[in-house]
């Protein structure tokens, strides 16, 4: 029974028909998924509340009308992401590469050439921004033809909701892997890059183990996995933003950045840092620029770890003074963290003023990268 | 008359040795209690007392390898639990799969052992240190394959193999509180008010159809605890699931699990375990909290002012040898960082 369904699936499909009824039948579906977000956003109301939360600590000063219009674009850009979702999943391979082929603009078609092209290693990230799923297939048709591509996700026992993205990626048959990320993905990851090919990274996501770290994203201090920097560190790959989101009509947009710059000094903990943050200084330009796509919202300050509500300061300055708001946010009063960060603060405050007083000394000022090396 | 003598000596220092044990076993536990439930040190000690002395109890129960026998005496032990009762709930979700989480405690030894001798169907036991030492005497596996102990990695895949087909009715039986998978496998849950750490098993084969999801729920009437069986009030989703779905279900089950912990303590048997695993997860939320320290001398020396080649040097070194410290250091007590 399944099997004949399967069949006439498969069938129906990639028929011509059924393409003209799925593209007349776009603007209704269209209006009908955002009348369903618009009434899923006044029935969530958790989520609903966490997203203005959220929205008014990334965008503070954004006003409350603005904010609320962009409330109502994410709903709707998560249900029409969502659908696509499952209409991908139920396409078979020709229709999803035509479907692929026909349905995006690219900006930035220089970028992806130059990268493809080049005899280095490339690491295309992107965060879960858009139709992230649409960005994949269409990166593994259009790579295939130059480099072999290798996407990293969670295995489906770590995470049980990223089974469809294997089946997805194995369907196009195309010059494509897909590796889970357990303890042999380092290894993995670099025999990938070994001979120029190509890597398929998203870094917005994190699990809670020693390799994170913490960069600033939208004024505080969020947490980052520095996975994508070190495979372009240790590989010296390309690392090429990309963004996919929807425009009307049914189209995709797939902007490809220029490359991100890979810090190189002689502390390599340091490059994975600064070249993290690099990453998500640019992904927060394209949440700035068009925020409802982003699906990770509504978790956004669970990003900002234990000190969510200590903002980095916007200058140069202050950063001694506001080192004593984040203290006191991280460490309960009294406890044995709370000592140990006070006393740090002291040797922090006498290491600053010390160095004030002897004149001529680097005061690390305009390049921080290089400074480093003196320690 | 030589020989009755040294018998009756060694029986002595037997019964002293087991005594002294069990009382220093009570007084570490009365430590853990206080530290994990927020009690005082008294109620805790009275409480550890009782908890110790039923421990040894059920290991010597367990130890015999009598099911009948141990059935009859975990009976008398007046447990919270009405097996009977629980027994017939189960039977209300008796689908041809489902999922037993239990907090590892004397009732749900109590009721696995009732439920595998006294029912139909096929047991699918979750291998843990201590699902080894308390039930594995008292589960004698069937010819049929009924009552198997299985690794996690086993259970999911035995539950891929049922969904191919496989007729017979199985109940799969996890331990949430104190079972262990890999490391990325452990999301974060709040337990008794604090951060804790669960397997994603339950939500993997929950998700994947091995549904209801069945646990203890309590509640205290005239002052004393009453446990039944209580099914997760979702449905599986129908498209396999989103995150929010893993996290909502791990969150029930901690809440559950707490519920139990507060209402029976007495009756819990993995409190070193639990401990222990709280005790790394607060050494872990230490070590992320200097981690967002790093992260702010790492924002604050990028900036390119005011913090000097010196003074980022040491700060950097110094907070990355305390995480390191941290991060490899055993289970300890609450009073240290954080």
């Amino acid at each position: 029974m399944n099997a004949m369904k399967q069949r006439m699936i498969d069938a129906l499909y990639p028929s011509r028909l059924s393409y003209w009824a799925m593209r007349l039948a776009a603007p209704l579906a269209a209006l009908m998924l955002d009348r369903l977000a618009d009434a899923y956003r006044s029935l969530d109301v958790a989520t609903t509340a966490r997203l203005r939360d959220n929205f008014a600590l990334a965008f503070p000063e954004m006003t409350e009308t603005a904010r609320e219009e962009l409330i109502k674009k994410h709903w709707r850009s998560k249900f029409q992401s969502e659908f696509e979702r499952i209409q991908l999943n139920a396409m078979p391979r020709e229709q999803l590469i035509r479907f692929c082929r026909t349905h995006v603009e690219i900006e930035g078609e220089r970028n992806f050439r130059a990268a493809c092209e080049s005899s280095r290693p490339v690491i295309f990230f992107t965060p879960h921004y858009g139709n992230f799923a649409f960005a994949c297939v269409h990166l593994t048709i259009e790579v295939g033809a130059y480099k072999t591509i290798s996407f990293f996700y969670d295995s489906p026992e770590v995470n049980p909701t990223t089974a469809m993205y294997k089946g997805l990626i194995e369907r196009l048959e195309c010059n494509a892997k897909t590796l889970y990320n357990d303890k042999t993905a380092v290894l993995k990851g670099l025999r990938a890059l070994k001979n120029g090919n190509a890597l398929g990274m998203m870094p917005d996501v994190y699990e809670y183990n020693p390799g994170l770290m913490y960069v600033p994203f939208f004024g505080r201090l969020a947490v980052a996995m520095g996975g994508t920097a070190f495979f372009a560190l240790k590989s010296d790959a390309l690392l090429i933003p990309l963004y996919c989101y929807r425009r009307s009509g049914g189209r995709f947009i797939i902007k490809y950045g220029a490359p991100v710059e890979l810090s190189r000094t002689d502390d390599f903990a340091r490059d994975m840092y600064v070249t993290t943050a690099r990453i998500h200084a640019d992904m927060q330009r394209q949440l700035t620029a068009l925020p409802e796509h982003w699906v990770y919202w509504p978790t956004l300050d669970d990003r900002f770890g234990f000190a969510a509500r200590t903002e980095l300061p916007r200058d140069e300055w202050g950063w001694m003074e506001r080192f004593f708001a984040l203290r006191s946010e991280l460490a309960e009063e009294h406890s044995s963290l709370a000592g140990f960060l006070s006393s740090f603060e002291a040797r922090l405050r006498h290491g600053i003023s010390m160095n004030r007083c002897r004149p001529g000394e680097m005061n690390g000022e305009a390049m921080p990268d290089g400074a480093a090396r003196a320690g | 008359m030589k020989s009755l003598l040294k018998h009756w000596g060694e029986t002595l220092l037997s019964g002293m040795r087991g005594r002294f044990s069990e009382r220093e076993e009570a007084e570490a536990l009365a430590y853990l209690i206080r530290e994990m439930l927020d009690i005082p040190a008294r109620e805790a000690t009275i409480l550890a007392r009782t908890c110790a002395s039923r421990r040894a109890k059920l290991h010597r129960l367990c130890a015999s390898g009598k099911p009948e026998q141990s059935l009859r005496r975990l009976k008398r032990m007046h447990l919270p639990l009405d097996v009977a009762k629980a027994a017939r709930t189960f039977e209300t979700y008796s689908s041809s799969v489902n999922l037993l989480s239990l907090p590892f405690t004397a009732s749900s030894i109590h009721l696995l052992v009732y439920l595998f001798h006294n029912g139909q169907r096929q047991f699918r036991f979750l291998n843990t240190p201590l699902a080894s030492k308390y039930l594995r005497p008292l589960i004698v596996e069937a010819e049929d394959g009924g009552g198997v102990f299985l690794s996690a990695a086993e259970m999911v895949e035995d539950s891929r193999g049922r969904r191919r087909g496989e007729a017979s009715a199985t109940t799969y039986v996890t331990f949430p509180d104190h079972q262990l998978t890999r490391a990325d496998t452990m999301w974060r849950t709040q337990f008794l008010d604090e951060d804790y750490q669960f397997s994603t098993l339950e939500p993997l084969l929950f998700l994947r159809g091995c549904g209801p999801l069945l646990t203890l729920g309590g509640e205290a009437t005239g002052g004393r605890a009453h446990l039944d069986i209580i099914a997760y009030p979702a449905p599986p989703p129908a498209d396999g699931g989103a995150e929010s779905d893993v996290s909502a279900l791990l969150k029930w089950l901690g809440e559950r699990m707490s519920v139990l912990f507060r209402l029976a303590p007495a009756d819990v048997v993995s409190w070193e375990y639990v401990y222990a695993r709280s005790c790394r997860t607060r050494a872990r939320n230490t070590v992320m909290k200097l981690k967002e320290v790093e992260g702010y001398i790492q924002a604050w020396r990028s900036t390119g002012a005011s913090l000097n080649a010196e003074t980022y040097a040491w700060s950097v070194k110094e907070l990355r040898e305390l995480q390191g410290a941290l991060h490899g250091s055993a289970p300890r007590p609450r009073a240290t960082l954080g």
